[in-house]
């Protein structure tokens, strides 16, 4: 702190000489004047002082007889006398603050936070509608009425915050976890079969099972009933639950051409890039789009400072032109392909299913090669449904 | 002539009383006015308030003028690190404080 005061006033580094410095030292402290890294070389005295003192020393120093000379200047005030006659480099230094202080005033990255199944660019194209976008005036910003709306927006957020801090937009969101859609416990239904199969064991929680062990069930099969009949014989309905597993049967077939087309790269490639700064765009060649079979890739390029982005985007986009082939495949190449197309099937359709085994059927008729894959599985074929009673 | 060594001679009494003011009400010393105060960080530095002036300053003894006494600081490098018009800083390896009444 004492060092930034003393940068800021300035102070002289000189060096007193003769017979009895000590004495220009006790005159100079009675008229008020502060020493201060006092150092005695030899019969050579080495103060510092403050700049606007010195002027005054001079006349102490002819009184004690001493001869003062300046060896060093430091502070604020000589490095403006040092460049004083350059006052472009004042008028620039007062536009760098200007001009930092303007661009502080606006919004100049958004960044979005906690988005897994919300897409970010969907927030962000709300908050563009709302006129929240790079380079907007931060006062203009209503925070408050910016996270109703957003939350209002989208049904799967349960917390957002909106936040400025600096000239960073933040949005941090937490997702809602969405329940099971599952009939209420308290209304009335019934249990039906989601597929054909035959049944191996019942799990019955609640309702009367209209099937046993070992029956053939048709999909949409009533398996536990919801009304169920005491030893009085009154009816009662009742919120039928249970988990019913069956011998299933799933038969997937996929066919394959053996003649396949390609896209086979040409080798001629159109390179043209641009930038985006505070929202323009800027083209940094003067490449027109082609025309004809090409294919697009862009390459987003973002500058990052201390983690941060700036508003400047490179855009980098490689336009390849193609053209059509045909490839003839082998019969083990075409079956293969089929079999990893089915195999992508399987992770999808057949989740949540053990399979037990299954029977391939691989042949190649008529330019196809196709193959039949018949699985057979244990799974819960229970489904509810709900009771439409009328009082 | 006669009237100036009545004056020291009075300011002495006056000085005398105050300090038994002082001690009988249990101040501290320093409450007695051109008393001299001294601060010390160890050997390495001491901070001097009350000092009417220096009268030798060298690498290795400082002598500075008390009012009443004369205090000299013996050691290695030592230097004044700040002075002001009633107190000074001085820094370096100081061995022996010693005081001429």
């Amino acid at each position: 702190m004492l060092k930034l005061l003393r940068f800021l006033f300035g102070y002289v580094v000189f060096s007193a000489k003769g017979s009895f410095p000590e004495r220009f030292m006790n005159l100079s402290s009675k008229y008020g004047i502060s020493f201060f890294d006092v150092e005695k070389k030899g019969k050579v005295l080495y103060c510092s002082v403050v700049a606007s003192e010195y002027k005054s020393l001079r006349t102490i120093a002819k009184k004690s007889y001493t001869k003062i000379k300046i060896k060093e200047k430091h502070g604020l005030p000589f490095i403006i006398k040092k460049y004083k006659n350059r006052k472009g480099l004042f008028i620039g230094v007062i536009c760098f603050f200007a001009i930092l202080y303007f661009l502080s005033l606006y919004v100049w990255s958004i960044d979005i936070v906690g988005c897994n199944e919300i897409n970010s660019e969907d927030i962000k194209s709300l908050l563009s509608d709302m006129g929240v976008s790079l380079g907007t005036f931060k006062k203009e910003v209503d925070v408050n009425m910016l996270e109703k709306t957003v939350m209002n927006s989208f049904d799967n957020i349960s917390w957002l915050s909106i936040n400025i801090k600096g000239t960073n937009l933040s949005v941090e969101l937490k997702e809602r976890i969405k329940p099971p859609e599952i009939v209420p416990k308290d209304k009335p239904c019934n249990v039906r079969a989601a597929s054909d199969g035959q049944i191996i064991r019942m799990e019955v929680y609640n309702g009367n099972a209209e099937v046993n062990n070992g029956d053939a069930v048709v999909k949409g099969q009533l398996l536990i009933n919801g009304i169920v009949e005491d030893s009085f014989g009154c009816n009662s309905i009742k919120h039928a639950d249970a988990k019913v597993f069956a011998l299933t049967k799933h038969e997937l077939r996929q066919e394959v051409d053996l003649i396949q087309t390609e896209d086979l790269e040409t080798g001629k490639r159109v390179i043209r890039k641009r930038l985006k700064a505070f929202g323009v765009d800027l083209p940094l060649t003067i490449v027109p789009i082609p025309k004809g079979n090409y294919k697009r890739d862009i390459n987003i390029g973002e500058i990052k400072v201390f983690n941060k982005t700036l508003p400047i985007t490179h855009y980098r986009e490689e336009w390849r032109e193609y053209e059509k082939a045909k490839k003839t495949l082998t019969n083990d190449q075409a079956i293969k392909m089929a079999h990893d197309i089915l195999n992508n099937r399987i992770e999808s359709e057949l989740k949540e299913i053990k399979i037990l085994r299954e029977e391939k059927n691989e042949r190649v008729k008529d330019g196809k090669a196709i193959v039949d894959i018949t699985y057979y599985c244990e799974e819960n074929i229970a489904v509810q449904e709900e009771l439409d009673v009328k009082e | 002539m006669f009237r100036k060594k009545k004056d020291k001679c009075h300011n002495s009494v006056r000085r005398e009383k105050l300090h038994d003011i002082v001690s009988d009400l249990q101040l501290p010393a320093g409450a007695l006015p051109n008393c001299t105060h001294f601060e010390m960080n160890g050997n390495r530095e001491v901070m001097i308030e009350g000092s009417r002036g220096i009268l030798q300053y060298d690498e290795n003894i400082i002598r500075l003028n008390m009012g009443k006494m004369i205090a000299s600081f013996c050691g290695r490098n030592l230097s004044i690190k700040c002075l002001t018009q009633d107190s000074l800083i001085i820094e370096g390896f100081i061995k022996s404080i010693e005081f001429i009444t």
